[in-house]
């Protein structure tokens, strides 16, 4: 047996079991998700569940959402006149940066927010219900806890994400606008002139489509990761710890992978949508 | 009538229950002791699927609740009120909304008459009505553990199932408890199944009591008859003798 075959076996093992683990991880988190629709459509709807859950998710949410979406929108509108300077495009810039902003930067910038303002809240909150026993005697008298915790938290994630992804990219727009205006001495008819012109339709479908889906994935992710959990503090910690690495991960690789499908089918799409 | 039939349960190989032949008549004060960690705990959450026996039979109220599924256990559960060790609260809700949680999801009361009904279920576990309001963080040890049963009893079922009751609680704290235990059988006709390692609440509650030890049910007897027991397992229990460590 070659040394180099000896290698291969010995860390074959390893590989095998992590992707195993990870198979079997995404399996059940799929069956998770598989559970939670069905619940949605089963009577009672927990209404005032769903609307503090709203709250805490939303609501709550909007002030981190209002300052980073406007200096984010700043920070582009910089970035972009720097590099449009060189070939002195700067006129393309509104449009430029509106586009940049509803396609990726927008749904990926709320989505990472939340991570880490709401997916840890959720997941913090389940885990410790699970370990302190909570979730046991929501089952005990006779409710689904699927029902009656999970259901209201994914919907009003996924709800949430959404219309955040909208106020932070209004935000950022404008905040990208005042910058260009305030300190980069840009003429602000020029900015929002090219916007219509260099910012299609499928730009922003592209962005929403990615702000339902990173919803889905981040409510999926973080109600999973608290209901699973087994064990004392130390699990509930260990839990919100995967909540945060996970998401981030399914954030970048489900932006990644739409991107890709979306450059590939942009022509194809725009002649048949628009 | 509760009735296990060769219910056997192990976590990760090791074994916990071993072939458990238990039957508990309806009305009766059951005790299940046993040191911690034995799966005394194990043995009360089969009756309520909140885990799966590996082998044999669970019965419960004339129906083999063994290969329930989740959805089935949801009935058994209305019937089958479990009181956690610990008060398992839900502490983002009032002990109001606490209580008023199974009413609103299980019955057509009116809120006027779900009102009603909490405050007759404080009176019931001797908390005046003002507690409602309250949260349960503001509340003590013992009152929350008092709401927990509380909130057990609201759909009155017609087995309770007691999980260490008296268990980090000061004497007197103890002794309302055990009134308490006794007071539901009486009051509302239910079969209380209790596990515990609490030799008091064991003489002041029980009809019948067991030992649990090495995964299997020692001796089945009145709690007179199980003090002054000669089975050489039952008086380690009762004398608190450390179990004699095993020959190397």
């Amino acid at each position: 047996m070659t040394v180099l075959t000896r290698q291969v076996q010995r860390i074959r093992g390893p590989i095998e079991i992590g992707v195993m683990a990870f198979l079997r991880e995404i399996g059940a988190m799929a069956m998770f998700l598989a559970a939670t629709v069905r619940h949605i459509f089963k009577a009672p709807f927990e209404v005032q569940e769903m609307i503090l859950q709203m709250y805490q998710v939303g609501v709550r949410s909007v002030p981190i959402v209002l300052i980073s979406g406007f200096f984010v929108g700043g920070v582009v509108v910089i970035q972009f006149n720097y590099a449009l300077s060189l070939f002195g495009a700067e006129v393309y810039l509104g449009g430029i940066t509106t586009s940049g902003l509803l396609r990726e930067v927008g749904p990926v910038l709320v989505a990472i927010m939340i991570v880490g303002r709401v997916g840890a809240y959720i997941t913090a909150e389940l885990a410790t219900m699970k370990v302190t026993e909570q979730v046991d005697a929501i089952r005990c008298l006779g409710v689904n806890p699927v029902q009656f915790l999970v259901v209201p938290r994914f919907l009003a994630v996924s709800a949430m994400i959404f219309m955040l992804t909208i106020l932070g990219l209004l935000v950022a727009l404008l905040g990208g606008a005042l910058v260009g205006n305030l300190i980069l001495d840009i003429n602000l008819s020029f900015y929002f002139a090219n916007i219509r012109k260099l910012t299609a339709a499928w730009a922003l479908f592209t962005g929403m489509l990615k702000s339902i889906l990173f919803g889905i994935l981040l409510a999926t992710i973080a109600c999973y990761q608290g209901m699973k959990t087994e064990g004392g503090a130390e699990a509930v910690g260990q839990a919100v710890n995967r909540c945060l690495v996970h998401c981030s991960i399914a954030v970048f690789l489900a932006d990644y992978i739409i991107a890709s499908l979306a450059a590939l089918t942009y022509g194809l799409a725009e002649e048949i949508i628009f | 009538m509760i009735e296990f039939r060769d219910v056997w349960k192990s976590f990760g190989g090791h074994p916990v229950l071993q072939g458990i032949d238990l039957r508990i008549e309806p009305g009766e004060r059951f005790f299940i002791l046993g040191q911690t960690g034995v799966g005394k705990t194990v043995l009360i959450r089969l009756l309520v699927g909140l885990l799966r026996a590996d082998r044999g039979q669970v019965w419960v109220d004339g129906e083999k609740v063994t290969a329930f599924s989740e959805a089935q256990f949801m009935s058994v559960r209305r019937k089958c009120g479990m009181v956690f060790q610990f008060p398992t609260l839900f502490d983002s809700l009032t002990v109001f909304e606490n209580l008023a949680f199974a009413l609103r999801r299980h019955t057509d009361l009116s809120e006027e008459e779900i009102a009603a009904q909490v405050r007759e279920n404080l009176a019931l576990v001797h908390l005046p009505g003002d507690v409602a309001e309250r949260m349960p963080q503001e509340l003590s040890y013992g009152m929350q553990k008092r709401v927990g049963l509380a909130r057990t009893i609201a759909l009155r079922p017609r087995i309770l199932l007691y999980d260490e009751p008296t268990t980090g609680l000061d004497p007197f704290t103890a002794e309302q408890i055990n009134r308490l235990m006794l007071e539901m059988a009486e009051k509302l006709s239910v079969t209380s199944v209790v596990v515990s390692h609490d030799l008091i609440s064991m003489v002041r509650v029980a009809d019948r009591v067991t030992l649990l030890a090495d995964g299997r049910l020692v001796e089945v007897s009145r709690p007179e008859q199980f003090l002054h027991s000669a089975n050489p397992l039952v008086r380690q229990f009762v004398e608190g003798r450390a179990a004699p460590e095993a020959a190397p």
